[in-house]
């Protein structure tokens, strides 16, 4: 069930009032009624993942105890069979096929012809996320940050609670189960501030980022015939289609739940206006980016403490090379994830040389070269992130230099949706979660008029979101 | 919470208004008109015409009133929708056509193995959908059938102004002051022709109807035969015409199985097919389509054929 399809507006209309006026007696049955929910939720798109998704579930509550009550080296044992649980999960379903197929290639360079045995089954939609969920209690548990939820409905609210069910925000058990536990009253300020976010997130989905996938796909798929310029458009284009697609499901998302009485964490910081790699990860997809900063990015550089910046460079490395995986098993995002990596290893290691160099220079030139490279780095990251293949995305790289400065086609899509959006989203960036409007009713429901128009003008496509795939 | 629902249901009744009006103004500004060209259920009215031409695209973009009119004095129109090849809409456009109009001589569908029944390949993202959202908000008793036809939805058919937001219509009522090739000529003229090398024929399209409509040659037939009924029924005299199709797909074997249901339904059939029309690609626009170079030739093969004058005298 897509958040942009009317099957979801039916969905939550319904839950909304359930929830408030039929389901609000104890805390017990409103949580067992989200829960049911949202295995509705999931169900709706493939029953039969339902099973999986329950099962995890049950596991990682189950280990959660034992954590808890077990000696040193039982809860270090439980803590890998923890882990273990989540990573098979992700193994078979997400990269098994990858993986092997690999093993075959490297096989028949080295003159072994391998006949494995493939799986032919579909990803369960939202495992990357919900498998993140569980592994993160477990660690937060065995690292005594958290104690075991004693509610198996409460524990798995807060794996499978529908607005992050799919995509995320990836949450953390010591944010979202204190929540769940708590009794949840309606309060009006929060709810206007959800109700503008799933507006303000439906229209940044359905009419950015959808209008401008048609041109992005049209570009992307028969590159050879575009200029370097139109190429180059096409990067920056995408540059802005995944913000408005993920940003925009984030919003739904942090909204739908506010509507429902809780606050999930913030996904995005506006980071297209960051000045440094660094800052971008910590504006972008934030919730996985501190993921992986606590439970991998961290231990590493504790493990190589002693390597002092060299263990940072290594460590960032190969975090963004997990983390390029993590959003799919194929070369070209472990090598979207390693120009991150890169970049950033680049940045720990020239800190204090790049700081005199700009120290030269005045503070708002150096700001703007900072930004301009920061974005044009981003840009050309997309390329990775977007083609089928890590060959495509090279030979894509190699024809955007042919022709680079000539007059771009395609570029009216600038005028009609990427310039106002970034007129509005420099508005509102001071606001993020929240979404400020002039306390003037003309302007705000001039705005709500405005926004509800135009998502109903582009509402003939119902795409899924990108990071629906993983 | 109901200081929040107040006001939630104060912005639905304040963009309910807006849309009704909105809805009302356009309805106003279209009415009668068409925008697209086949979308054309009211423009056509009290017109005195010998043969009205139903089909798909291929009827559409073929016949030309204008030959008819130059070459036998008569008055005809072409009702063709573009993209629909089931039986069923044509026969909508047809009672359309006989409310509002008094009957013709002659009704000519485009009548070849492309056609079908709404049996197979049932498509839910239906071709030139859009054409028709004008017609889905709240549909009078004749509009029902092709607002059902068209699959629109409850909420496209009940909330004002959705589907004309929806289907991009808004901005393209505005323009409904510019003449639309079908009413400026009277059909959809193709003037380029067709560029083989950056679209060579492809005969497995075509195989794939030619399959689809032997495998539902039934129902293909029923529905002819209620066509043909809806015709008898006021004295008008059904012709099927097999318009050409470039020589590459061209299958004589489907093309005789057209014939066979037409002999059996008792409907006079006309192929257009000859050797001269469907050899040269000078006289297409596509594969299926004629240009202006083709028409007339076909038109020529139609007006010269004895069913025609037999049907057309009496």
């Amino acid at each position: 069930m897509l958040f942009n399809s009317s099957d979801f507006l039916i969905f939550f209309t319904v839950v909304f009032f359930l929830y408030w006026f039929v389901f609000n007696k104890t805390i017990k049955i409103q949580n067992l009624f989200i829960l049911l929910v949202s295995y509705f939720f999931y169900g709706w798109w493939n029953w039969r993942f339902l099973g999986l998704l329950m099962l995890s579930t049950l596991i990682d509550y189950s280990f959660g105890f034992a954590i808890e009550k077990g000696t040193h080296t039982k809860r270090k044992f439980f803590l890998v069979l923890g882990l273990i649980n989540n990573l098979l999960v992700l193994g078979i379903f997400k990269y098994y096929n990858f993986f092997i197929a690999e093993t075959q290639h490297l096989g028949g360079l080295m003159g072994f012809h391998i006949h494995p045995y493939f799986l032919s089954i579909a990803l369960p939609v939202g495992i990357s996320f919900y498998t993140f969920h569980g592994m993160s209690y477990v660690i937060d548990i065995y690292r005594g940050n958290f104690k075991p939820v004693k509610s198996f409905v409460d524990y798995a609210v807060f794996v499978c609670f529908f607005p992050l069910l799919v995509a995320g925000p990836i949450e953390r058990a010591t944010h979202l189960v204190p929540q769940v536990t708590t009794p949840r009253k309606f309060n009006y300020a929060q709810g206007v501030q959800g109700l503008r976010l799933v507006l303000w997130g439906l229209f940044k989905k359905m009419v950015i980022a959808d209008s401008l996938a048609s041109i992005v796909d049209k570009i992307f798929a028969n590159y050879h015939q575009y200029s370097g310029s139109t190429l180059f458009l096409g990067a920056f284009y995408f540059t802005i289609q995944i913000y408005c697609d993920f940003s925009g499901y984030s919003d739904i998302a942090i909204g739908t739940a506010k509507l429902l009485g809780f606050e999930l964490l913030s996904n995005f910081r506006y980071p297209y206006y960051s000045k440094s790699i660094s800052e971008f990860w910590k504006r972008w997809h934030i919730s996985l980016s501190t993921w992986f900063n606590d439970y991998l990015f961290n231990p590493i550089v504790f493990a190589l403490r002693k390597w002092a910046k060299w263990g940072i460079a290594f460590a960032v490395i190969i975090t963004f090379l997990i983390s390029g995986l993590w959003h799919g098993a194929s070369r070209h995002y472990i090598a979207w994830g390693l120009w991150y990596g890169i970049a950033l290893a680049y940045e720990a290691l020239t800190r204090s040389q790049r700081k005199k160099i700009f120290k030269k220079l005045p503070l708002k030139l150096a700001d703007f070269i900072s930004w301009a490279c920061t974005f044009l780095y981003v840009c050309i990251g997309y390329i990775l992130f977007r083609s089928s293949t890590l060959h495509i995305a090279f030979d894509y790289m190699h024809c955007l230099t042919h022709n680079l400065f000539t007059t771009p086609e395609l570029k009216s899509f600038l005028l009609i949706y990427v310039l106002p959006f970034i007129v509005l989203d420099w508005y509102f960036r001071k606001s993020e979660r929240v979404l400020h409007l002039p306390n003037n009713i003309f302007i705000k429901y001039s705005f709500y008029t405005i926004m509800f128009y135009a998502i109903l003008y582009h509402s003939n496509d119902n795409s899924s979101f990108i990071y629906f795939q993983f | 919470m109901k200081k929040f629902l107040f006001r939630l249901f104060n912005l639905l009744v304040i963009l309910f208004i807006v849309s009704a009006i909105l809805q009302l103004i356009i309805s106003i500004r279209i009415k009668n008109k068409t925008l697209f060209g086949s979308d054309n259920l009211y423009t056509v009215k009290d017109q005195k015409n010998d043969i009205v031409f139903l089909g798909s695209s291929r009827c559409y973009c073929t016949y030309d009133p204008r030959f008819f009119r130059d070459s036998l004095g008569i008055k005809s129109v072409n009702l063709g929708i573009e993209g629909h090849q089931d039986i069923a809409i044509h026969m909508i456009r047809l009672e359309y056509y006989l409310k509002y109009n008094p009957p013709p001589k002659l009704v000519l569908i485009s009548f070849d193995p492309f056609m079908n029944a709404g049996s197979f390949n049932v498509q839910k993202e239906f071709t030139r959908k859009d054409y028709f959202s004008r017609y889905a908000f709240l549909p009078n008793d004749q509009d029902k059938a092709i607002v059902e036809y068209f699959h629109f939805n409850f909420i496209e058919k009940y909330v004002p102004l959705y589907a004309l937001l929806k289907y991009n219509l808004l901005l393209k009522s505005v323009s409904v002051y510019k003449k639309t090739q079908w009413e400026t000529i009277g059909f959809a003229e193709n003037n380029h022709r067709w560029d083989t090398i950056a679209n060579p024929y492809s005969y497995a399209g075509a195989l794939k109807s030619y399959n689809a409509f032997t495998e539902y040659y039934d129902s293909i037939k029923t529905k002819l035969q209620s066509l043909n009924n809806l015709c008898k029924q006021n004295n008008i005299k059904l012709i099927c015409v097999e318009m050409p199709v470039y020589k590459g797909i061209y299958n004589k074997d489907a093309f005789d199985v057209t014939k066979k249901m037409c002999d059996e339904s008792g409907i006079i059939l006309i192929n257009t097919n000859e050797n001269y029309i469907i050899d040269n690609p000078e006289n297409f626009a596509d594969q299926f389509h004629l240009n202006s170079n083709g028409v007339p030739l076909t038109m020529n093969v139609i007006i010269k054929d004895k069913n025609f004058i037999t049907a057309l005298k009496n």
